[in-house]
C-alpha cells in the first residue's frame, strides 16, 4: 500500500502540510501584532485540518 | 557594475517571465521576481513584476542576476496579505488606521512600523532563499532601508484604502471595539480639525460639540464631555504645546476653560 491509499498516512501528510502553513502564517501575522496583544492558541489536528480547508 | 552592461546591453533588463520545466510544472525559484511572485501572485497580477532584474550571461550555462529597481506597487500590494492564508491588511482611510485581520478573524489596529518590519522581514527571507547567483546587497541593505520601507507604506495607503462602510453594521467585516477607537477619532479630531492660531482661544465645550459631531459621522458611541476631556487634553499638548486652562475670561465670564492660541476649523474631514 502507497501513501497515497494509506488513509492514515494520508491524513499524517494533510496534518504536517496545515502545520506548515498555519506556521507561516503565523510568523507572518506575528509582524503586524502588537506586544501583549492575545495569540492564538496552539491548534489541535482536527483544527488544523479544518482551518486548512477555509483557505483557498 | 550593472549599470553600464544596463546601458549598453539593454536585452539583459528582465521583469517576471513565467517559467515552466518540461513537465509544465513552476520550477523552484531562482530569482528574487519568481520568489516574490510565487508567493504573492495577486500582487504580481494587479502591480506587475516586483523588480526589474539584470540578468547577464556569466557562461553558456549560466547566469547572473542584480535585482537593480523595485516596483513599490507591487510591495503595496503584498502589505495587503496573503489572501490564500486569509490575510487581509486594510489602511482605514475615515481614522487613518491600519488594520490587519487576525487569526480569529477579526480585525486588529497595527502601524505603519510592523508593515514596514513585515515589508523588511520578507525581503529578509527571499534574499535567504536565493542562490549564489543572485546579488543581494539591494536585498539586503538598500531596499530595507527605511526611505524605501517608508515608501512602500505610504504607496500601501491608496492601495489598500478602505472606505468607511468597510466596518460599518452590515460589512462581514468585524473589528475589535473598544475605548482606542475613541481615542483614535479623537487623535484625528485634534490633527485634522484644530489649527495653531495665535491669540484665538478655543473652548473646550466647543470642542466637545464639534467632536460629538465627527463622532456621531462615523457610527460612533457618544462619549461624556469629561471623557472627551481626558482623550483629547494630552494630544491637544502633544501636538500644539498648550495645556487645558481653567482661567480663560469669554464675553465677561471668568473661569472659562479652553485652549488659548488654537483655532477650530468647522469644516468636518469627508
Amino acid at each position: 500500500m502507497n501513501d497515497e491509499s494509506n488513509p492514515f498516512l494520508q491524513r499524517l501528510n494533510q496534518i504536517n502540510d496545515a502545520k506548515v502553513k498555519w506556521a507561516y502564517s503565523e510568523w507572518l501575522l506575528d509582524f503586524l501584532r502588537s506586544e501583549g496583544s492575545l495569540k492564538p492558541k496552539i491548534p489541535t489536528d482536527e483544527e488544523l485540518l479544518l482551518w486548512a480547508k477555509t483557505l483557498h | 557594475m550593472g549599470e553600464n552592461i544596463a546601458l549598453t546591453h539593454p536585452q539583459y533588463l528582465k521583469v517576471f517571465e513565467p517559467r515552466f520545466n518540461q513537465f509544465n510544472e513552476p520550477q523552484q525559484p531562482k530569482t528574487p521576481n519568481a520568489w516574490f511572485v510565487q508567493h504573492y501572485p495577486e500582487a504580481y497580477e494587479k502591480c506587475g513584476s516586483p523588480f526589474l532584474e539584470l540578468v547577464e550571461p556569466v557562461d553558456q550555462f549560466s547566469v547572473q542576476v542584480l535585482p537593480i529597481s523595485i516596483n513599490p506597487d507591487f510591495f503595496a500590494s503584498v502589505l495587503g496579505g496573503r489572501r490564500d492564508l486569509g490575510h487581509h491588511v486594510v489602511y482605514f482611510e475615515s481614522e487613518m488606521m491600519w488594520y490587519f485581520k487576525d487569526s480569529d478573524g477579526i480585525f486588529k489596529s497595527t502601524s505603519p512600523e510592523k508593515l514596514a518590519n513585515h515589508y523588511r522581514a520578507l525581503l529578509l527571507k527571499c534574499c535567504q532563499d536565493m542562490p549564489q547567483s543572485v546579488h543581494k546587497l539591494n536585498l539586503f541593505h538598500e531596499w530595507r532601508g527605511d526611505k524605501t520601507a517608508k515608501a512602500v507604506v505610504q504607496r500601501a495607503k491608496s492601495i489598500l484604502a478602505a472606505e468607511t462602510s468597510f466596518f460599518s453594521p452590515t460589512s462581514p467585516h468585524q473589528r475589535i471595539k473598544g475605548q482606542e477607537i475613541q481615542e483614535r477619532v479623537a487623535r484625528r479630531f485634534v490633527e485634522s480639525l484644530l489649527t495653531a492660531e495665535p491669540g484665538k482661544v478655543l473652548l473646550l465645550a466647543d470642542a466637545y460639540v464639534s467632536f460629538l459631531k465627527l463622532a456621531k459621522q462615523q457610527n460612533l458611541e457618544l462619549v461624556k464631555q469629561s471623557d472627551f476631556k481626558a482623550m483629547v487634553v494630552p494630544i491637544v499638548q502633544e501636538q500644539f504645546g498648550v495645556r487645558l486652562r481653567n482661567d480663560l475670561r469669554v464675553d465677561e465670564r471668568s473661569g472659562v476653560r479652553g485652549w488659548k492660541n488654537v483655532g477650530l476649523n468647522q469644516t468636518l474631514p469627508a
